[in-house]
């Protein structure tokens, strides 16, 4: 990120920060209440230190004892409540981000579940990682380090010269310029010091990141290859450039933590020169040149936490840019087409297809001028050779790819013209590279239909072969699987896909080489269990099959028989 | 992940909670200052600038106390003495002064440590071979992405406050004590009372923060779960619904958060209470003995602007707790992966594979319930095809790895036995060696970024174009050609095509390496059934080539093919 292409990216950031504090959804009235907690905390402290020097300095001109029983109990009374308050601005500002956290993350997942598919696999989970986790928690800071003190650094500067107005106004008007000084150019300084760099920061990290996930998930692909010495070499690579990107926002935070003591030197000597002016001209009492030699030590406290919430500002306006790329322009994420009014059948339905020409590219058709007719309840082998289209045919059939010529119709209504998640509810495909979720046995079947029984599960299970896993598993149906199936084998998985699949049911079910992983003896049984019409133990009779297979000597007799032959003609017959 | 993508706890990340009195941990992890350069040389530095703060901070209060009595007893105006008021300056200057340098070496420092963790974590892990992440789920990648950064704000905010208040503190009170010793007993009163509360607080809090850890980690977990599942459950029309369980579970976490916070915040109420009680105390004990005439003004005032800077770095380092904490925890989680003895890689040079047999004895490998293999016996006789074959989850993989020399077996040995007959155990062969001599073709074959010409390119550099399009023709990979063309960009790891394709790219690159030895894990698995040809065609080619293949199958043809078969059982 070099200054050039910063320009545009600034005129969009503090839009997307907006946006995204919007996501965060902060209650004003919570605001406010973590607010006034923060100005009680600093307001204690700074009236301690003002009373207590004015204690001290007139108790110097041995006044009567009890005209100083006022400033006593202040003092007391502010000793204490300082700890309480500040406990309660804890409370109330982090309960308010960790809010506001749970609402973005939410806003953020629901925007990401209405993405295109293809926008959603193409990123790189290292970057979903690093969006979800360190960005959303980005602005969940944003609130702690920005915004509250932000608020409560504008009304103490207020009430620090609020307070030297009346003792002195030349000590109020160097105040002022210090305070200026703190609270204005320095966090801003630090600001424009910390977006340049903070955003390169955060784009190199993301790439070692990255690279670092890639190392650990692939080590043993990559050492075998021979390609681990330069997947480690890029990665020092990205850590270098992060270094040295990281290295150019030292300096500024150095120069912002130095301003406060920097400052406080105008604002000490100034209110000190005051003091011995107004003392000589007899104007002030010896309590209020107590305040004015001792209070400019402690009228900077608030002002500290500013180039801190500037940086964060920073931080949190990168973090809000990214997280607006991840989920894309905001109208994207809003705009849902209303449902059409398409009346379909939610138990079974009919899928045809009329004159279909299926394939990737037009000039190469895999399947042409196909007509099919499934009523519910259908079963239907598709066989052929490698490279016929079977699969082709079954995404076609699956809505995933649109049609090169004709149409398929589900209940009499072209796919085209159906909502996806009409289609999906009532078209399943096995997919054999689904997640396998990080929960028990029971809850990856579950993840598909919430009422399933335990003995549906256990029927899925056996059906599929892994009755003997699950025996062997140490609590059963209740064992935790690892993330994305890492802990199961590639049989197990897709073996648990496939129930997966199946005991989603629906109308109609389209399995693509479901026997691939199973010994013959289980392959054969199961594609018998999936295809007689009459066997349902593990699809009901009113579903439709479609599977395709490579097992032809296995399919019942009687099932019908899509053959798809090289030159992308279909013939359909009875298997015998 | 790790504390740190901890997710929202990471949002009390700034929190004024000194918490538990550290149990069991030191403030500085020792191993951090012995191995890692950088930390070591911070730790040096920031207690040097911690007493030229120390010394500037009391000589501004002796100096504002001296000017405050001068003119209030003398009538004498601080400009009558500009010497006391040059002082004064450069006293504040020198200590912006010092401020400045800690803060720009600190990250200095941080970049170091984080930089030289992050590289050893990663050889490391990659070192630990194919079961490094197991049983650390999430927990090692998270490290080595945003847990390690956590070292950063605990080198350069917690750290520096800590040697303050081993410096400042000590030196303030002393010269409180030289001026007036009885304000310095209040304040020795107050203070021990800092850690007599923190441990009644670390009572109450016991136990709490680690389970608030543990259970953010697993909510994190969850959630990248439903996240990295997302196509998954769009594809079962199921993607509305979820987005109820990530805010169900980002509330319960919040809830869990803040009961944890409701105690560790009560520490750093402790702390600002006994702070400002400590003033407070000084200033009415100073103020009742001036009315009575029994204290000059000049110690007064000075005493009055040190004491709270005997607290100032207490309170910072409490302010700090979640850096210490955070940073403690990921270094700790570092060094715990460091720990882990890796595999020797070995010294002798490997056979020539072309003339080699490997074998495995008696080669057992622990498993969630057992062993997996479980005493496997095979034999890859150079020049042959060996199908390797078993139930689902008996071990095939896993065996194969052993083999390869890329997993060390509980039991049992792999050997490489040369064409003159001598037997070498593969952990004492340079792995480099031996692998240079294999092609892998893993379940989920991972690509090297690129389009498809330059990924072929890759395992045969400046093959011909007409060797291409044979292994391209051989592997069934000219239709994806044809509909894609050579130049498709195949995004990182082959993200961009279908695994099918994946494969087929995968056995590609295979044909065109010319090693003695390919390895072929269950290559029809992601493949139309009838494409099992174009395997069983590959595997004829490579035997004709006179290379030593071993393939992972269930398919009875596969089996059918091989001069061999090895069965892999699992067991108990």
């Amino acid at each position: 990120m070099s200054a050039t292409p910063a320009a545009p990216v600034a005129a969009a950031a503090p839009a997307a920060l907006r946006r995204a504090e919007r996501a965060l959804e902060i209650p004003p009235a919570r605001l406010l209440a973590a607010v006034l907690a923060g100005c009680a905390t600093l307001g204690s402290a700074f009236a301690l230190a003002a009373v207590s020097a004015y204690l001290v300095t007139r108790a110097w001109t041995m006044p009567p004892v009890l005209d100083l029983t006022v400033a006593v109990v202040m003092v007391r009374a502010l000793g204490v409540s300082r700890g309480v308050f500040r406990w309660l601005e804890r409370m109330l500002t982090h309960d308010l981000a960790l809010r506001g956290v749970v609402s973005l993350r939410t806003n953020l997942f629901t925007a990401l579940a209405a993405r295109r598919d293809d926008a959603l696999t193409r990123l790189r989970r290292g970057d979903l990682l690093a969006r979800l986790g360190d960005d959303a928690q980005e602005l969940g800071d944003h609130v702690i380090k920005a915004v509250v003190p932000g608020i409560v650094a504008v009304v103490m500067c207020v009430a620090v010269l609020a307070t030297f107005a009346p003792l002195s106004l030349s000590a109020t008007a160097t105040m002022l310029a210090a305070l200026l000084l703190a609270s204005l150019l320095a966090p801003l300084a630090a600001f424009r010091a910390a977006r340049l760099t903070e955003q390169a920061v955060v784009t190199t990290r993301s790439d070692v990141s990255a690279r670092a996930l890639e190392i650990l998930d692939d080590a043993t692909s990559l050492q075998v290859d021979g390609r681990l010495e330069a997947a480690l070499e890029e990665l020092r690579a990205g850590q270098s450039a992060h270094d040295a990107a990281i290295d150019r926002a030292a300096l500024p935070a150095a120069i912002a933590s130095a301003a406060v003591p920097l400052t406080m030197i105008l604002a000490v000597t100034g209110s000190l020169l005051a003091a011995g002016t107004a003392w000589l001209d007899g104007g002030a009492s010896a309590g209020q040149i107590g305040i004015l030699l001792l209070l400019p030590l402690s009228s900077f406290e608030a002002a500290t936490t500013l180039p801190a919430a500037a940086t964060q500002y920073a931080r949190s306006r990168a973090a809000a840019q990214r997280l607006e790329a991840l989920v894309g322009p905001a109208e994207d994420a809003t705009a849902t087409k209303p449902a059409p009014a398409t009346a379909l059948r939610p138990a079974s339905a009919a899928l045809r297809a009329v004159g279909l020409s299926a394939g990737w590219s037009p000039e190469r058709p895999r399947v042409r001028a196909l007509d099919l007719d499934l009523p519910p309840g259908s079963r239907l082998a598709v066989v052929g050779p490698s490279g016929s289209g079977k699969s082709t045919l079954l995404a076609t059939l699956a809505g995933l790819l649109a049609p090169l010529e004709g149409r398929v119709e589900l209940d009499g209504h072209a796919l085209a013209r159906l909502e996806a998640d009409q289609v999906r509810s009532r078209v399943t495909m096995f997919a054999e590279d689904a997640h396998v979720f990080a929960t028990t046995v029971r809850e990856n079947l579950r993840v598909v239909r919430g009422d399933l029984e335990d003995a549906q599960v256990r029927a899925a299970l056996d059906a599929v072969g892994l009755d003997d896993w699950i025996a062997s598993l140490p609590a059963g149906l209740d064992t935790m699987l690892g993330p994305d199936g890492t802990t199961i084998s590639g049989g197990e998985r897709r073996r648990l896909l496939l129930a997966r699949a199946v005991v989603r049911g629906g109308p109609v079910l389209l399995l693509d080489e479901p026997t691939e992983h199973l010994d013959t003896a289980r392959g054969d049984q199961l594609l018998r269990a999936l295809l007689d019409p009459g066997d349902d133990a593990l699809v009901p009779e009113g579903t439709t099959v479609v599977v395709v297979t490579h097992r032809v000597e296995a399919i019942p007799h009687g099932t019908p028989v899509l053959s798809l032959g090289p030159d992308a003609a279909a013939r359909l017959e009875e298997s015998r | 992940m790790t504390t740190t993508a901890a997710g929202p706890l990471t949002a009390g990340a700034d929190a004024d909670a000194p918490a538990a009195p550290r149990r069991s941990r030191a403030p500085l992890d020792p191993r951090l200052v012995r191995e890692v350069h950088a930390a070591r040389r911070h730790v040096a530095l920031t207690v040097a600038l911690g007493l030229v703060q120390s010394a500037s901070i009391v000589v501004t209060a002796l100096v504002i106390a001296r000017l405050g009595a001068q003119l209030l007893v003398e009538r004498e105006v601080p400009e009558g003495t500009p010497g006391l008021l040059l002082v004064l300056v450069a006293a504040l200057a020198v200590r912006a002064g010092a401020v400045l340098v800690e803060e720009a070496t600190a990250h200095r420092a941080a970049t170091e440590a984080i930089s030289e963790l992050r590289g050893r974590i990663v050889v490391h892990a990659a070192r630990l071979g194919p079961r490094a992440g197991a049983g650390r789920g999430a927990d090692l990648t998270s490290l080595a992405t945003t847990g390690i950064e956590n070292l950063r704000p605990y080198l350069v905010g917690y750290v520096p406050q800590l040697m303050l208040s081993l410096t400042v503190t000590p030196l303030c009170l002393l010269t409180i004590y030289l001026l007036d010793p009885l304000s310095a007993g209040i304040a020795l009163f107050t203070l021990p009372l800092v850690p007599l509360f923190m441990i009644l607080v670390g009572k109450l809090t016991v136990g709490r923060s680690e389970r608030l850890i543990a259970d953010m980690r697993s909510l994190w977990a969850q959630l990248l779960d439903l996240v990295d599942g997302l196509p998954t459950l769009r594809a079962l029309g199921r993607e509305k619904g979820p987005e109820k369980m990530v805010r169900t579970l980002g509330d319960r976490h919040r809830s869990s958060a803040m009961g944890s916070l409701k105690y560790a915040f009560l520490s750093s109420m402790v702390l600002e209470l006994l702070a400002t009680l400590c003033v407070a105390l000084i200033a009415v004990n100073i103020g009742m003995r001036l009315v009575y005439g029994h204290m000059d003004l000049a110690p007064a005032l000075a005493v009055l602007v040190l004491a709270p800077e005997i607290y100032q770095p207490l309170r910072n380092v409490g302010s700090q707790y979640h850096s210490s904490t955070d940073g403690l925890a990921a270094v700790g989680a570092a060094f715990e992966v460091l720990d882990e003895p890796a595999p020797a890689d070995g010294t002798v040079q490997a056979p020539a594979l072309r003339g080699a047999t490997l074998r495995l004895r008696g080669v057992s490998v622990r498993s969630r319930d057992g062993f997996a293999p479980h005493r496997a016996e095979l034999e890859v006789r150079p020049g042959r095809v060996l199908a390797v074959t078993g139930a689902s989850g008996s071990g095939k993989t896993t065996a194969v790895q052993v083999l390869l020399g890329l997993l060390e077996a509980d039991q049992g040995t792999a050997e490489i036995v040369a064409a003159d007959g001598a037997v070498t155990d593969v952990r004492e062969v340079r792995r480099r060696s031996l692998w240079e001599q294999v092609a892998l073709l893993p379940q989920r074959p991972v690509l090297p970024p690129g389009t498809i010409r330059s990924v072929l390119l890759g395992a045969r550099p400046g093959a011909e174009q007409a060797e291409l399009e044979a292994a391209a023709a051989a592997t069934g990979l000219d239709a994806v050609i044809a509909e894609r063309g050579w130049d498709a960009d195949l995004g990182r790891a082959g993200s961009g095509i279908s695994l099918g394709e994946r494969q087929r790219l995968a056995l590609a690159r295979a044909v065109l390496s010319s090693t003695p030895l390919v390895v072929l894990d269950e290559p029809t698995a992601h493949l139309d059934g009838a494409t099992e040809q174009v395997v069983l065609d590959l595997i004829e080619t490579l035997r004709g080539e006179g290379r030593t293949v071993v393939v992972i199958a269930h398919r009875s043809r596969l089996v059918e093919t091989a001069d061999e078969v090895a069965v892999v059982e699992a067991g108990r």
